[in-house]
């Protein structure tokens, strides 16, 4: 029996380190204000949110948490480490926080295109999964070191599109449909993605989640964009699950009758 | 003693002394102390002197 449109969302859930998820969008919470967050989060359908963690400032009133609604997955990130043992090391102190277990694991040394080490990726998720992390690292989409992250303990693998902040999209698509196609968890690409459109091509292409943050950050309506991007990966994963029809190499095929024409 | 980079001259002082002169939210930081993660019910037990190291951090946006 064919499910009905309605059935296929619904019964559309995912899960990550036990989580069953609906929503396949987990927003990044950087460059916009504290203020918008539920709205933007209620607009997106998101379920998830990163945080980064700094050194607190004295005397400083506001604080994210007091804005993020308590249902929210909380996912810290470990920005700013430039190796392993730096990731290690915000990593339990963000847990610490009592935020719960996820942790994005990021690392980078180098500062003009903010691209992730790989190397120091995996030894990091390895050492985290093994102290009962939730471990989602970011990583350039390299087949053999999805493999390894696989073999680490990570609970899914976020490939970036682009460049962090850049809102070029989907610029390594052909490797992140390999990872699609050959890893066994839940790919999330992360980083990079600019418009809604690139979003629903990521989802179409079968990735389970996208991460965005500054395309929603840097749009000129943010709430609206933070929802544009909420329809586009529901429309994305929609597609996926109804299974794009072929492509034709050259030529066309006509959709209408070709008997009975008027002469 | 050093607290988040900054030179205090704290001695003697608990850690909870130390963060509420600092006016911290206390419900929303974490306390590395020495290099080593504090627990909350270290606060009161713990005293600094100085040439500790604390750092203090807390969730910011982020993505």
């Amino acid at each position: 029996m064919t499910l009905s449109v309605q059935d296929m969302e619904t019964q559309d859930t995912w899960t990550l380190g036990g989580h069953t998820l609906h929503s396949r969008f987990i927003l990044g919470s950087g460059k916009f204000s504290i203020d918008l967050i539920e709205a933007v989060l209620e607009e997106a359908g998101a379920e998830m949110i990163t945080l980064a963690l700094r050194r607190a400032v004295g005397g400083e009133v506001e604080n994210i948490l007091d804005a993020i609604p308590k249902d929210t997955i909380l996912i810290p990130n470990t920005s700013g480490a430039r190796d392993a043992e730096e990731a290690v090391r915000i990593a339990r102190l963000s847990r610490a926080t009592g935020c719960g277990d996820f942790v994005k694991v990021e690392i980078m040394k180098d500062s003009k295109y903010l691209l992730p080490h790989n190397g120091e990726t995996i030894k990091a998720t390895e050492i985290l999964a093994n102290e009962g992390f939730i471990v989602l690292p970011y990583m350039y989409p390299d087949l053999e070191v999805a493999r390894d992250l696989v073999n680490a303990g990570a609970a899914a693998v976020m490939p970036l599109a682009a460049p962090i902040g850049s809102n070029r999209g989907l610029q390594t698509k052909e490797f992140i449909k390999i990872l699609v196609n050959e890893i066994d968890l839940p790919i999330i690409v992360d980083a990079g993605i600019g418009a809604p459109s690139q979003a629903a091509e990521a989802m179409e292409m079968g990735v389970a989640a996208i991460m965005a943050n500054t395309a929603v950050a840097s749009a000129g309506h943010i709430r609206g964009m933070a929802k544009a991007f909420g329809l586009a990966i529901q429309a994305g994963r929609l597609a996926y699950l109804s299974k794009l029809g072929p492509t034709l190499e050259t030529g066309g095929t006509a959709s209408s009758p070709l008997t009975g024409f008027l002469r | 003693m050093k607290v988040n980079g900054t030179t205090y001259h704290y001695e003697g002082q608990t850690v909870q002394e130390v963060l509420t002169a600092l006016a911290f939210r206390m419900d929303r930081i974490v306390v590395e102390y020495n290099g080593k993660i504090l627990s909350k019910a270290d606060w009161e037990s713990t005293r600094v002197s100085a040439a500790d190291t604390m750092e203090v951090v807390t969730f910011v946006g982020g993505g």
